[in-house]
C-alpha cells in the first residue's frame, strides 16, 4: 500500500467558489473547446454588479488582498465610454483568481454584492456594453430602481419618457 | 457490456469511457459512506457507525485494501472527528481481527512516510488516533506507552534541533487527553517516568523565540503563553484532576460491551527517523488567548486557559478551518455544529480561534482574507449573536492596542475596515473619542488613522468624512489629489517652470519619446560638475520636470497614469539609468502622489516590473530622510514587503526556468543514449546539446544575478534599520558603523542620513528623551517582521549576515532580534 500520503477525500476536495459557471460569451471568438481550455486556465476575473461610480482604485484595493493584479479593465458604455457596472480583474496566477473567487465573490464594494466569474482573457472590444444603448444587456431589460446603475432599466426608461403626459 | 467511444461532443468535453465499471462507483460510494457518517441521520451517531461496520465487514473480502486506505486517509485529515472514526475501527476489529492488525500496520507505516517528508501536523493526528485506538481496545495500553518511552526518549538526543525533541514531546503530551485516563490506569509507574521526563525537558529548553512570536507584549489580561508551556500546564491539571476529562465525545463508550471483547494488537517498536538535514520541523506558536469566562457572564462558562477542555475545543476548531477554508458556507456551519454548543460559549471559542489564526506569527495559516470572509459567513448563520461577539472582540482589540505587535495591528486594520465596508461602515466611532486626545504616534490614534485610510481606499473620501464624527477630522485620510508643482502661474519662477509648460503641450499632442528627449535637452543640471556633456547622467531637475508633468496629466485614474509609463518607458529608463537617477524618480512620484499613497504603491509596483526602478532603490528610498516622517505609515511597509516579494518570485522564476532548462537537457540525454542506431557522431551530438547548454549557462549566470540582488536588497534593508535603531544607543553605534564603512556599504545618500541621526542622537541624549517611544517598538517589530516573513530566503544567506551585520558588539536589542529569529529553527 504505497503512496498512501497521496490519498485524498473527494469531499474535503471541494471548491465549489472555483466552479466554472454556465455563462459562456456569445462573442468568443474560437472553438468550443478552446473556450472551456481558457476558462480552467484562466487569471482574469469578470467582475459584475459594480456601481456606475465604483472607480479602479476600490476595485485595486479590494481585489488586492487576494495577490498582485496585474490589470483592471473597466467595463464602458459603448456610446458614452464612461463606466457601465462590470470591469475585468487579471491576476498575473490563477491561483490568486481562485481566492478572489473563493473570497470576493457575493461581498460588498460599494455596499453592493459583487459577483465574480471566470473569464477567458480580455480582448479588445469586450470592455463595451452590448446593449443595444450602450450599457450592459442587463439593463436594457431590468424592471427594478437601481440608484448605483442609472435608476430604471433602459427599457422602463423609455417607456416612461414615452408615458410622459404632455404640458398643455 | 458494450463500450462506445465517444467522439468530442459538441461541447468539446472528452467523455470518461463509459463502462459499467462498478469498482469505481463503490469506492466512491464507500468513500462518501465513510466519510459522512453520522451527518443529516435521524439515528443517533452510534446507531449509523453500527450500520456501516456491518455494511465495510461485509465489503472486505472485495474491498479490503480500498477500505484501509480511505480509513487511514480519515484518520490523518480529519482529526476532527476521531473519536467517531476510531469507534468504526475499533467496531470492525471486534468482528475481524486480522483486519483490525492490517490497519495498525498501515498506519504506521503512514506515519513513517509522514515523518519521512516532514508532514509534522498531519503526522500529529496519526499519533493521537492511535492513542484513541487504546480506548477502542485495538491496541494494547503497555505497546501505546512504549511508543510514548521511544518518542521521550528523543528529546535525550544530542546535536538536535529544539524544534525536533519539541515535536515528539508535544505528540506524547497532545494524546494525553483522549488516553491519559486509560495508559495511568494500566501503566502508572511508566507514566510518572515520562511525565516527570516531559516536565525536566520542558524546563531545560530553551525559549527566547517567544517574544517573537508573541501577540501582545503584556501578561495582562491573558498571557501569551509559548504552547508547549501551555500544553504542559493542562496535562498536570488534567492529572490533578484523575485524567476526568469530560468534553471530548467518545461513541465507542456506548460499545464498551462490544469492544472489550476484542483482541487487542501490540504497536510494533517504533523508532523515531533519525534527524537528517533536510528535516524541517514545525516552527514553536504561542497560544493566543483574548476570552475568558468573564467576557460572556451570561452564557456557558468558558473552560479556563489551563483546561484540557479549552486545548481539546481550540484544536477541533482549528482542523475544521483547515479542512474547509476553501468553502466559506461549509466551514462556518461546522465550526457552528461543532459538538456541545450549549455546554460552551461556542461563538466565543470560534471568534477567539479565527482571531489566533489572523494574528499568528510569523503568517497566518491561510489567506487572510479569507477570515473577513469567514466571518462575514458566520454573522449571516447567527446574525442574533455573533455580530456582537465580534464587537465585543474589535472593541477588546482596541482597548490594548498599545501592546499590540505592530504586524498584527497591520493585519487588525485590513481586517476592520474591509469588514466595515461590508457593513455600510457602521460603527461608534464616539466611543474611541479617547484616542483624539493622544499624541498622534501613538497606536489608538495611529490605528484610526490607518484604518479610515483603508475605509477610503475601498469607498471615496467624502463618505469617510460623512461617516466619522466632526472630532474625528484630526484623524481623516487627506483628500487623495495629485500635487503639481508646476501648476500655478504663481510658480514660474521655479527653473523648469518653462519647459514644464512646453511638455505639457507637446504630450498632449501626441510627442514620441524622442522629442519629449529634445525637450529636455534644455533643462540645466544642478549638478553641473557631473554632467558629462552627453546629457544623460544624472540630472535631478530633468526628471523633475519631466515625472511631475507626466504624472499630473496622467492623473485621473490607474489606468492613465500605467499608460504613461508605459508610453513614455525609453525616457524613464535614460533618466533613471543611474542608482541616484531611479531614488529621484521614486522621491518626485512621492512628491506628486504623497495625499495618495496608494497610487504611489501602485505606481512603485509598476516602476518596478517594467524595471525603470529597482528593488534596491526602493528601499533605499523607504529609508531616506525625505520619508522618516511616513516610516511608521501602513503604506510603506506594504510597499515594501511587497518589494521583497516580488523579488522572491524573480528569483524563484528564474531558478524554476533553470531547472526546466536542466532537466530538458537531461532527457535530450536520455533519449540519445537510449536510442541504439544513431552513430557515435561527436559534433552532432554537441550540436544537439550546443542551444540548450548555451542556454543554462545564460540561465544560470541570471539565477546568480538575482539572487545577489536578493542579497543585497535583505541586506540594504538590514543595514538601513539597523543603524535606524541602533541610533538611539551609543553603545557600539560609531563602531558598527565604521565596520560597516569598511565593507562599503554605505552609499552617499546614508551617509548624509548618518549624520542627522547623529545629530538627533546628540538632541535626545541631552534631552532626556526616553528611548521606547512607539516609533522605537514599531520599528524592533517591523524588522522582527521581515526577518520572520522571508525567514526561508533569509536562512541561505545567514553567513553573510552573522559575520558582516549582526556580531556581538551590536547593539543588545537589535542582537536579541536575530538570536531569536535564530532559536526559531534550532
Amino acid at each position: 500500500m504505497s503512496g498512501l500520503l497521496h490519498t485524498t477525500l473527494s469531499g474535503l476536495n471541494s471548491d465549489s467558489y472555483c466552479e466554472i459557471s454556465q455563462y459562456r460569451d456569445q462573442h468568443f471568438r474560437g472553438s468550443r473547446q478552446l473556450q472551456e481550455k481558457s476558462l480552467k486556465i484562466s487569471s482574469t476575473l469578470y467582475v459584475g454588479n459594480l456601481s456606475f461610480y465604483t472607480t479602479e482604485e476600490q476595485i485595486q484595493e479590494l481585489f488586492s488582498k487576494c495577490g498582485d493584479v496585474k490589470r483592471i479593465v473597466m467595463g464602458l458604455d459603448k456610446i458614452k465610454k464612461t463606466p457601465c457596472g462590470f470591469c475585468f480583474v487579471e491576476y498575473y496566477t490563477r491561483a490568486d483568481a481562485e481566492h478572489a473567487m473563493r473570497f470576493i465573490n457575493g461581498t460588498r464594494l460599494d455596499d453592493r454584492i459583487i459577483r465574480t466569474d471566470w473569464d477567458a482573457g480580455f480582448k479588445e472590444g469586450r470592455q463595451y456594453g452590448r446593449g443595444k444603448t450602450g450599457g450592459q444587456v442587463r439593463d436594457e431589460y431590468r424592471t427594478d430602481y437601481d440608484v448605483g446603475r442609472g435608476g430604471f432599466g433602459k427599457i422602463i426608461q423609455m417607456q416612461k419618457a414615452n408615458h410622459q403626459p404632455a404640458i398643455y | 457490456m458494450s463500450r462506445r467511444r465517444h467522439s468530442d461532443d459538441s461541447d468539446g468535453q472528452p467523455h470518461k469511457r463509459r463502462r459499467t465499471s462498478e469498482p469505481s462507483e463503490i469506492e466512491e460510494r464507500l468513500e462518501s459512506l465513510i466519510c459522512r457518517v453520522g451527518e443529516k441521520s435521524n439515528s443517533s451517531l452510534e446507531s449509523n457507525l453500527e450500520g456501516l461496520a456491518g455494511v465495510l465487514e461485509a465489503d472486505l473480502p472485495n474491498y479490503k485494501s480500498k477500505i484501509l486506505r480511505i480509513l487511514c486517509t480519515v484518520a490523518r485529515l480529519l482529526p476532527e472527528k476521531l473519536t467517531v472514526y476510531t469507534t468504526l475501527v475499533g467496531l470492525l476489529n471486534a468482528r475481524n481481527y486480522n483486519f483490525g492488525g492490517e490497519f495498525v500496520e498501515a498506519m504506521i507505516r503512514q506515519l513513517k512516510e509522514c515523518l519521512k517528508v516532514n508532514m509534522y501536523n498531519e503526522a500529529v493526528h496519526l499519533v493521537r488516533f492511535l492513542s484513541d485506538l487504546v480506548n477502542c481496545h485495538v491496541i494494547a495500553a503497555p505497546s501505546m506507552v512504549a511508543m510514548f518511552e521511544n518518542f521521550v526518549s528523543v528529546t535525550q538526543e544530542e546535536d538536535v534541533p529544539q524544534v525536533r525533541c519539541d515535536w515528539y514531546m508535544f505528540a506524547f503530551l497532545s494524546s494525553l487527553p483522549w488516553v491519559g485516563k486509560e495508559l495511568y490506569e494500566k501503566k502508572d509507574a511508566e507514566m510518572d517516568r515520562l511525565l516527570s521526563q516531559a516536565e525536566s525537558y520542558l524546563k531545560r529548553r530553551q525559549k527566547i523565540h517567544v517574544p517573537m512570536l508573541q501577540v501582545w507584549t503584556a501578561d495582562k489580561p491573558h498571557p501569551q503563553e509559548e504552547y508547549l508551556d501551555c500544553l504542559w500546564s493542562q496535562i498536570q491539571k488534567l492529572k490533578k484532576d484523575r485524567w476526568q476529562e469530560r468534553h471530548i465525545l467518545r461513541p465507542y463508550l456506548a460499545f464498551d460491551s462490544v469492544l472489550c471483547e476484542a483482541l487487542q494488537h501490540n504497536l510494533p517498536p517504533f523508532t523515531p527517523p533519525p534527524h537528517t538535514e533536510d528535516s524541517v520541523y514545525p516552527m514553536p506558536r504561542v497560544i493566543f488567548r483574548m476570552f475568558d469566562y468573564t467576557d460572556d457572564p451570561e452564557g456557558p462558562v468558558m473552560p479556563g486557559s489551563h483546561s484540557v477542555e479549552r486545548f481539546v475545543i481550540e484544536e477541533n476548531l482549528h482542523c475544521i478551518i483547515k479542512s474547509h477554508w476553501k468553502e466559506r458556507k461549509t466551514c462556518a456551519a461546522q465550526l457552528l455544529s461543532y459538538p456541545g454548543n450549549n455546554k460552551i460559549p461556542l461563538n466565543y471559542h470560534i471568534v477567539e480561534v479565527i482571531f489566533a489564526e489572523l494574528f499568528q506569527l510569523p503568517s497566518p495559516p491561510h489567506i487572510e482574507v479569507m477570515y473577513t470572509t469567514l466571518l462575514i459567513e458566520l454573522c449571516k448563520l447567527q446574525p442574533g449573536s455573533l455580530p456582537q461577539v465580534l464587537a465585543q472582540a474589535t472593541e477588546m482589540l482596541y482597548m490594548r492596542l498599545d501592546t499590540m505587535n505592530t504586524t498584527c495591528v497591520d493585519r487588525f486594520i485590513n481586517w476592520f475596515s474591509h469588514h466595515l465596508s461590508n457593513f455600510q461602515f457602521r460603527w461608534s466611532w464616539e466611543d474611541w473619542s479617547d484616542c483624539l486626545t493622544q499624541d498622534l504616534e501613538k497606536p489608538k490614534p495611529k490605528f484610526v488613522r490607518e484604518v479610515l485610510e483603508k475605509c477610503m481606499r475601498l469607498s471615496y473620501h467624502q463618505r469617510i468624512i460623512d461617516i466619522v464624527p466632526a472630532s474625528f477630522s484630526v484623524l481623516s485620510p487627506a483628500n487623495p489629489v495629485c500635487i503639481y508643482k508646476y501648476g500655478d502661474e504663481s510658480n514660474r519662477s521655479l527653473p523648469g517652470y518653462t519647459v514644464a509648460l512646453c511638455l505639457t503641450i507637446a504630450i498632449k499632442n501626441k510627442a514620441s519619446n524622442d522629442e519629449i528627449f529634445g525637450i529636455l535637452k534644455d533643462v540645466p543640471n544642478p549638478n553641473q560638475d557631473d554632467d558629462d556633456g552627453e546629457g544623460f547622467t544624472f540630472n535631478p531637475l530633468k526628471i523633475e520636470v519631466f515625472v511631475q508633468t507626466l504624472l499630473h496629466l496622467a492623473a485621473k485614474s490607474f489606468s492613465h497614469s500605467f499608460s504613461a509609463l508605459a508610453k513614455f518607458h525609453e525616457v524613464f529608463k535614460t533618466l533613471a539609468e543611474s542608482d541616484e537617477g531611479k531614488l529621484h524618480v521614486l522621491r518626485v512620484v512621492y512628491e506628486v502622489w504623497k495625499n495618495h499613497p496608494q497610487m504611489i504603491a501602485v505606481l512603485v509596483d509598476k516602476m518596478i516590473r517594467t524595471q525603470i526602478v529597482d528593488c534596491a532603490a526602493v528601499a533605499n528610498w523607504i529609508f531616506s530622510s525625505e520619508l522618516a516622517h511616513d516610516f511608521t505609515r501602513f503604506y510603506i511597509w506594504e510597499i515594501l514587503h511587497s518589494t521583497i516579494r516580488k523579488m522572491n518570485k524573480h528569483v524563484l522564476k528564474i531558478h524554476k526556468e533553470l531547472e526546466e532548462t536542466k532537466a530538458r537537457l537531461a532527457r535530450q540525454h536520455k533519449r540519445r543514449d537510449s536510442d541504439d542506431d544513431d552513430d557515435d557522431d561527436d559534433r552532432s551530438t554537441d550540436r544537439e546539446d550546443g542551444p540548450l547548454e548555451e542556454q543554462i549557462e545564460r540561465l544560470q549566470e541570471k539565477v546568480e544575478s538575482a539572487q545577489s540582488e536578493q542579497k543585497n536588497l535583505f541586506l540594504v534593508i538590514f543595514q538601513v534599520m539597523m543603524v535606524k535603531v541602533s541610533s538611539w544607543f551609543r553603545l557600539g553605534f560609531f563602531f558598527n558603523l565604521m565596520r560597516l564603512n569598511e565593507f562599503g556599504f554605505f552609499s552617499p545618500l546614508l551617509q548624509r542620513f548618518i549624520m542627522l541621526l547623529t545629530e538627533h542622537l546628540v538632541r535626545c541624549e541631552t534631552g532626556g528623551i526616553d528611548v521606547f517611544t512607539p516609533w522605537y517598538k514599531s520599528c524592533i517589530e517591523r524588522l522582527q517582521q521581515i526577518f520572520l516573513q522571508h525567514h526561508q530566503i533569509i536562512q541561505q544567506y545567514m553567513v553573510t549576515l552573522e559575520n558582516l551585520l549582526f556580531t556581538a558588539e551590536l547593539d543588545h536589542h537589535i542582537l536579541a532580534v536575530f538570536q531569536q529569529f535564530c532559536a526559531l529553527q534550532a
